[in-house]
């Protein structure tokens, strides 16, 4: 029975780090792609360009 | 065999507040080296001759596991005996094995190590707010639990017939201490 335990706490364990290590890096790729997109769509939103600085004459939402 | 154990648990216990008086009364964390003065070394030793005098094959070993384990919080930092936190740490483990033997040994170091990580596990946002990172903090939360709980196991293989006494002993001493100090620490209410 004990034997049995272990072996399943340390399966739960090694899951449990090797989930977070994956789910860690899939989450630095996914947001190494996503932020400069999620930065653009709120600097339009306030009105200027996130990469030149320069004020928008005419907003997406106006558009 | 329990009263062995309650009473090593009373010697780490007072010599653990003795070395956190100044970490405990920054959150006001109740301390029994501050309610006691400078007797409360005192008591620990005694309390300790005493555990050692019912038994000393069991009580002993657990507290060498108990110094070797804080010990092992501090790796890098230098001690009055000129050795690292790792060496002073390691060299305790191996003085008990050679005194005690293996199976006692690894016992007592399993054993205690898991019980430091429930510890830390529970009082996360304690140490947090000392500025102190514990166990849970380096390793995570969910990780230090499955750890504590795994380390338990283990040594429960290890030596079958003294674990439950020795843990439901543990089990009292740590849950009538840590009523009592939640009780009368402002910090917790």
């Amino acid at each position: 029975m004990l034997p049995i335990a272990i072996i399943i706490v340390s399966s739960l364990l090694l899951g449990y780090l090797w989930g977070k290590h994956d789910g860690q890096l899939k989450g630095y790729e996914q947001a190494t792609v996503d932020f400069p997109l999620l930065l653009r769509e709120q600097s339009f939103e306030q009105g200027y360009c996130v990469l030149c600085s320069k004020q928008i004459e005419h907003k997406p939402s106006n558009i | 065999m329990v009263s062995s154990v309650i009473l090593c648990c009373i010697a780490v216990k007072l010599i653990d507040d003795t070395l956190d008086k100044d970490y405990d009364s920054k959150i006001e964390y109740h301390n029994f080296a501050t309610a006691l003065g400078p007797g409360a070394m005192v008591y620990a030793i005694l309390s300790l001759a005493v555990a050692a005098s019912i038994n000393a094959s069991v009580s002993i070993p657990l507290f060498l596991a108990s110094y070797s384990i804080g010990m092992f919080h501090d790796v890098k930092q230098l001690f009055p005996s000129g050795l690292s936190g790792l060496q002073e740490s390691v060299g305790t483990f191996f003085i008990g094995v050679l005194l005690w033997g293996w199976q006692s040994m690894l016992f007592s170091i399993l054993f205690i190590f898991s019980i430091q990580l429930f510890d830390d596990y529970i009082d996360i946002h304690r140490d947090q707010r000392a500025g102190y990172r514990n166990f849970a903090h380096c390793m995570g939360r969910v990780e230090c639990l499955l750890l504590a709980i795994l380390t338990l196991l283990v040594s429960w293989q290890i030596n079958e017939h003294l674990f439950l006494p020795v843990f439901f002993s543990t089990l009292l001493f740590y849950g009538a201490i840590w009523y009592y100090q939640r009780r009368l620490s402002s910090c917790c209410q």
